[in-house]
Order: structure tokens, then sequence, then C-alpha cells
């Protein structure tokens, strides 16, 4: 098969020159839901959101820069009425526009006015079966609205993929999940772990442990290998089927790793550091610009958009650059010491800071759990300190290891 | 950075290394295939070095090439014409009437239904 120049392979002069290629833009935090795990505690609209000139002009700024893809979220970015105008705007430059959304306010009408606008895909969070989404999303009838939205997209020709968190409620019915959606139209099923940030920062009870983190990716794999044998047998290719990926904050070096993180067909992939102002870039409603969509907001803002341009904020500011100026140096614990620890650099930045306040130790990690498992130990994580209830915000986790208990 | 798969366990080494860190074997001896990468259909560099052992060596190397945010969106499967079938199985990407699901009127010069035959 013939690999094509998709917007978000790197091409040589991204790794000379690096900008970001990848862009997920907050729209508005104004949501139809009000989800018990939202990161970003998505309710109302922020005070000061971006005006629609605003919103060109920023769009206008990636297209600059070098930004080939776009991913629009909220909140529900269908929210705002100038979404489809922005659409377009980034669509007509040669960006590949998607939407990322929970679905419930994805009418038939939206939709095809969103597709006429320009957008490719559209993504739709379901987190599990009908009786732990619609917990975690805080609202019953949302998994049935989610999962009509898939329906509705598939039939009217936009690639959809679907988002899954995982943690105590979702972790057993992996299979179930991925069977549901597969019949439902998505393309690709993306896994990635609940992060103490926002309001999952209330609900610790509902993380997974890091011990955790193996059953979840030998069941997926299993779930994998099932779905590309069922494409072997029915001489398909496993794409038509649906393929099953992992969040950046799963992982790491398992021997899942190459067979969870890459697409069938192409290019293999294994974990290789997180990317954040590297090659990606975050921004928020109210123009405050970061190098992840899902980091924290109060260390990672390097600016905003109103005061800076862009290119001065990717260029100049150090909680952009980090990714790109940092060290193995920030590595402590277990990751420290690691084999991987050059090409990991300890896995998700936004998930290890919501954990423990800083980066560089991530016990949510397949080889760091089966070398405890070897050795009869594992790890837990404990809340210390509560998150204090503002939008990105997070609290503080311990790491306590112990004994593996007898079976 | 390039990483290997030890066949043996299925761990992946460093490429300046020949040791797994996972079960230890001295990786660069193995004959086996990796099956999960095959089924996988990927592209990968197969590492074929006799000149240690005499043994056909299989180990597979792999690109630890960036991923970007990959928390949502399609990295890979791209639709141009918006019929719904990306480019790595739409036959002709750039027009929404032909996909592998399309009717094919047979005849008319074109596979519509991207089944490598005009079905005459």
């Amino acid at each position: 098969m013939t690999e094509k120049n998709t917007p978000r392979r790197l091409r040589p002069d991204d790794y000379q020159n690096p900008k970001p290629v990848y862009a997920v833009w907050e729209i508005t935090l104004r949501c139809d839901h009000a989800c018990a795990h939202c990161g970003s505690r998505a309710d109302k609209a922020r005070p000061n959101e971006l005006s629609t000139a605003e919103l060109i002009d920023v769009a206008d700024q990636l297209i600059r820069i070098g930004t080939r893809e776009v991913t629009l979220i909220g909140g529900e970015a269908y929210l705002r009425s100038d979404v489809y105008e922005l659409v377009e705007h980034l669509s007509k430059a040669g960006i590949y526009v998607a939407m990322q959304s929970g679905g419930l306010g994805l009418t038939e009408r939206r939709l095809k006015k969103l597709k006429k606008a320009g957008l490719r895909g559209i993504g739709i969070s379901i987190d599990g079966p009908e009786h732990a989404h619609d917990v975690l999303r805080d609202r019953p009838g949302s998994w049935k609205m989610g999962m009509k939205a898939i329906q509705r997209a598939s039939e009217l020709g936009f690639i959809v993929t679907s988002n899954t968190q995982i943690n105590q409620l979702t972790l057993p019915h992996l299979r179930e999940t991925s069977q549901f959606i597969r019949k439902a139209g998505v393309r690709v099923w993306r896994v990635q772990i609940t992060v103490p940030m926002g309001r999952a920062a209330d609900r610790p009870e509902w993380l997974l442990q890091p011990y955790q983190v193996l059953q979840l990716l030998d069941d997926l794999a299993q779930l994998k290998i099932e779905l590309l044998e069922l494409a072997h047998r029915k001489g398909v290719n496993p794409r038509r089927i649906m393929n099953i990926t992992m969040g950046n904050n799963v992982g790491y070096y398992g021997p899942h790793e190459h067979l969870l993180r890459s697409a069938p067909g192409v290019r293999a992939k294994v974990w290789s550091g997180c990317q954040a102002g590297k090659f990606t870039l975050g921004i928020e409603s109210d123009g405050r610009i970061k190098g992840c969509p899902s980091l924290p907001t109060a260390p990672y803002i390097g600016g905003n958009i109103r005061d800076l341009t862009l290119e001065q904020i990717w260029n100049d500011t150090p909680e952009l650059r980090f990714v790109r100026d940092r060290t193995t140096s920030e590595l402590w614990g277990h990751c420290k010491t690691c084999y991987y620890s050059d090409v990991c650099r300890a896995g998700c930045s936004f998930t290890t800071h919501c954990f423990f306040n800083r980066r560089g130790n991530n016990p949510f990690c397949y080889f760091r759990a089966a070398n405890l498992r070897d050795e009869g130990k594992r790890e837990r994580v404990r809340q210390i300190q509560k998150a204090e209830g503002i939008p990105y915000d997070f609290g503080k986790f311990e790491i306590i290891e112990e004994d593996w208990p007898q079976t | 950075m390039s990483l290997l798969v030890c066949t043996n366990c299925n761990q992946h080494y460093l490429k300046t290394e020949s040791t797994c860190p996972r079960c230890s074997r001295s990786t660069r001896r193995s004959s086996a295939a990796n099956g999960l990468l095959l089924l996988l259909g990927l592209s990968v560099t197969a590492c074929n070095d006799t000149k240690d052992t005499g043994e056909d060596v299989a180990d597979t190397a792999i690109e630890a090439e960036p991923e970007m945010a990959a928390l949502y969106g399609v990295e890979e499967v791209i639709d141009n014409d918006g019929d719904g079938y990306g480019e790595d199985v739409d036959c002709d990407d750039n027009d929404p009437n032909i996909n592998p699901d399309a009717e094919e009127t047979p005849g008319d010069g074109i596979d519509s239904n991207c089944n490598n035959d005009d079905d005459t």
C-alpha cells in the first residue's frame, strides 16, 4: 500500500522547524452536558470568549504558521452559531477540519450544515455501555443520543471515530463497547485513561489504578487481533472493520505497543514522547494558548492571542517550548532509571502533571507495571490534595508501592 | 529513533543494543517473523543479518514516529470526496460516486464499486 501524506504525518521540514501541525481548538466552554469527569468543567461559556472576527484572525494565524489539521472541541463546538463560518474558512485554506463531540445536539440539520462547510471528520465520545456512560456524562439519555449521532454522521458520509474514557466504570466493558460502536459505524475507536483534571479530580474512586493498565492493554490487544482476523477471513481491508488505538496517555512499550498504536497497513508506530508544543497546539476559548489541549491551564499557558501573535507564543514562551527544550533531567521515580527514559520521557505530560503536580514519573505504564508484577509488586495512587474547582484544575496524588495480593 | 521488536517476547529494544530489556534474550538471534506485524500488514523494516550466528534474523525495526495529540481525530484515514470511504479503501477518493459500496453500472467503463472490474 502506498502511504499518502496525511495532514498529521510529519514531513522533513517539520522536524527542522517544529510547527503546530495539529491544533485542537476549544471554541467555547458552553456545553449541553456537564459531564462528571469533564477535565475543563465545561457547562457555561467563558465570559470573554473570542468573537467571530477573533476566531477568523486566529484561523489565519494557524494557516500562516503551517497548521494542517484542526479539531474543534468545546464545551460543544456546535453550540457556537459561527462554527460553520470557521469550518469553511479553515477548510477553504486546505486544512483538514474535524470536530469532537458528545453528540447530544448533533442533529441532521447541524451535521449537513457542517458537512457543507467542509467538516471532514466527527468524533463522538462514548464512555462504555449506557449505564456507565450516562453516569459519567451525568445525563440520562446521553448514550442513546450519542449512539444516534454516530449513526447519523456515518450515514451522512463523515468518517466517524469514537473516544472512550477508561476508568473503573468502563474497564469491565471493553468487549461490549467495541462491538456496539463498530456496529454503529465507528471507524476508529480510541481509548484514553480518565485523568484527575477538572471534575474527574472530584471522583478519585473512578480512576484506574496503575496496575490495571496490564489488563486494559491485554484486553484491547485481544480485541484488535480478533478484528484483524475477522477482516482477514472476510478478505476486506481491516480499516473497513474498525481500528482500535490508544490515546497518548495509554501505553507504554509493552508487547502490544505497536499493535495498538498503529493503524493497519501503514508505518508501524510506537510511543515517542509527548509532542505538546512541538507539533501540536491547544487553544482555549478565551484565546489562551498551550502546547496540547489537555494540558492543565495554570502551568502551561504560554500567552493569550489577544496579547501576542501565535508565532510569538509558539517560538518564545517556555510553556510552549518545554518539550522542544527539555532533557531527561526532569524524570524522577522509576522513570528516571527506565530503559526507555530517553525516548519515552514519562509518557503523557498532561496525565503525570495532573496526578503528581509535576511531570517526569508515570506509573500508568505497561512496561513498568509488568516488571513490578514480576517482582510481586504493584503501584496504587491515592489522592492527597483536592482540586480547587475551576476549569482544567488538578489536585495531587501519591504513589504507593505494595505487594501484589495473593490470589 | 528506531526500536526493534524482540521476537521472543514482542518487547521493544533500542537499535543500539542487542539485549531485550524484558526477557534479556539476545534478540538478534531469532528466526521467527513477527506474526502480529504481518497480521497488521504494517510497513516495517526487517533486519536480516546472518554474520553472527548463521541463522536468519527477523527482528523488526519500528520507527518511533512522533504521534500528535492522538486524543482526537483520525491520524491516517482521509476521505477526500466526503463519501464516507477514506483513501485507503476508496479507489477514486475524488469522486463521491465511486466507493466500495457504490452501485456498479456494468459496461460503463468505470469501476464504481472498487472491485477492480467494470462487471460487464
